[in-house]
């Protein structure tokens, strides 16, 4: 259930089920935050964070900063000393099973935040980048010259990738109590801030919900682009003449049906809703072929229904 | 190990995608071209009990429904989806042949994400996910 609402609410979750196997892959990985049962098999959770926050393992560690709720049983840790425990242990937070949802993303946006304002210096999105020191914006190292609220609007979605935010909540956000600029204002800084980016391409960092607002689209569309140039059709195409090799007999059965459709449509032996089956049957059937690429006709196979000719091609898989 | 490879699929920010077809081989071209060309993990299924069933214990990140699959149609698939409180929230892409314009008429007033034809051209079907799931 906590997976299911993490991963709705767009975090990149590592699950472990046990204390050491936690314990492995925060050596490996670097996490915004670690989310922590105080009684784990292995190795426990007051023990996880005693030892992370050590100073033999932190100097080195990869997420000797990174906060960590701790959470526990109703039952088996109670009242402000075992708070105490927690929080001693190298805890930031703690929860008490079971968690209120709200309550639970609540503190893990406010650790990530709390966190992030200590250590960034840059935001980055792609080639994009934006020093929270200098104030500069650029891209590929090109300085980009952004009006105050088009820079202030770049940070806020910088610092909330996961976060959709509609106009309102924009006023809310990037202007003050006592100004009341209209929500058009909004998209005009919007409108601005795309046309300032994409002079120097940076395209769509940007997307607009509909009737909810906007959010920094993913950075992974913007990498696979590039890995999908380097993959080349050709190497898709190899391996789908293996499959075709593999399935082409099915096909072959499935044509052979059809066939006999066409003999008896000929024979006038087929009732409407034969010769119906018969041309969705054909349909499916050129959508399989199509699929692979079937372009050299070895075999046709026809089907004639209300003045029009249906054709499946069964051949070689185009390479 | 199972929940080793997830972890790495969350980590590398993966896309999961069930396909829904009884025809194998479209299952394979399916899984071959999302794999090849953008990495993303394919499930397939080749009815409809077995596409929910699987979509329950994976939770995939989007869907491919063929119409016409055995059992328990693409129709009667999606709408038991949608009245699943999880489920309703995987954006679901309809498989279409050229000829099902009834059935496509019938989809497009639900709340299906998309539509893709067959044939569909293997190598451009990332692209065509991509811009029907703004992914």
């Amino acid at each position: 259930m906590l997976q299911i609402t993490l991963d709705q609410q767009r975090y990149q979750l590592d699950l472990a089920h046990d204390g050491q196997a936690g314990w492995d892959l925060a050596e490996v990985y670097t996490y915004d935050l670690i989310l922590l049962n105080a009684n784990l098999p292995k190795l426990d959770g007051i023990s996880f964070c005693k030892r992370l926050r050590s100073k033999s393992y932190s100097r080195v560690h990869p997420n000797r900063d990174t906060p960590i709720i701790l959470m526990t049983a109703s039952n088996t840790m109670t009242g402000i000393v075992n708070k105490v425990i927690a929080l001693d242990a190298g805890a930031d937070d703690y929860l008490v099973t079971p968690v209120n949802i709200d309550e639970l993303l609540a503190m893990i946006r406010a650790l990530i935040r709390r966190n992030q304002v200590q250590k960034t210096t840059l935001l980055t999105w792609g080639d994009l980048c934006l020093n929270l020191n200098s104030c500069e914006v650029t891209h590929r190292g090109q300085l980009i010259y952004l009006a105050a609220k088009e820079y202030e609007l770049l940070e806020l979605f910088l610092r909330n990738p996961e976060q959709v935010f509609s106009s309102s909540r924009l006023l809310d956000r990037l202007w003050k109590a006592d100004q009341y600029p209209s929500e058009g204002t909004v998209r005009t800084h919007i409108k601005g801030l795309r046309q300032k980016l994409k002079q120097v391409g940076v395209v769509d960092f940007l997307e607009t919900i509909y009737k909810q607002g906007y959010r920094l689209k993913y950075r992974e569309a913007v990498v696979e682009d590039s890995q999908e140039d380097i993959i080349t059709s050709a190497s898709v195409a190899e391996e789908l003449g293996d499959v075709w090799e593999k399935y082409r007999h099915s096909y072959s059965d499935r044509l052979l049906m059809i066939e006999q459709a066409i003999t008896a449509l000929r024979q006038g032996e087929m009732t409407q809703l034969q010769r119906f089956e018969a041309e969705q049957e054909a349909h499916t059937l050129i959508g399989s072929l199509g699929s692979f690429g079937a372009d050299i006709a070895l075999y046709q196979a026809k089907v004639l229904g209300r003045n029009r000719i249906y054709t499946a091609k069964l051949g070689e898989p185009e390479k | 190990m199972e929940d080793r490879r997830q972890l790495r699929r969350l980590v590398m920010k993966t896309k999961r995608v069930l396909i829904i077809d009884d025809d194998a081989g479209i299952g394979k071209i399916v899984q071959i071209s999302l794999n090849m060309i953008a990495g993303w993990e394919v499930l397939i299924a080749f009815s409809g009990k077995e596409g929910i069933a699987i979509a329950m214990d994976n939770f995939p990140d989007a869907i491919l429904l063929y119409l016409m699959i055995p059992e328990m149609d693409g129709f009667t698939t999606f709408e038991y989806m949608q009245a699943d409180p999880i489920l309703q929230s995987i954006p679901t892409i309809l498989l279409t042949a050229k000829a099902q314009t009834t059935e496509q008429r019938q989809f497009s007033e639900l709340a299906v994400t998309g539509m893709i034809t067959k044939p569909f051209k293997a190598t451009d079907l990332v692209k065509q996910m991509r811009s029907l799931l703004n992914w």
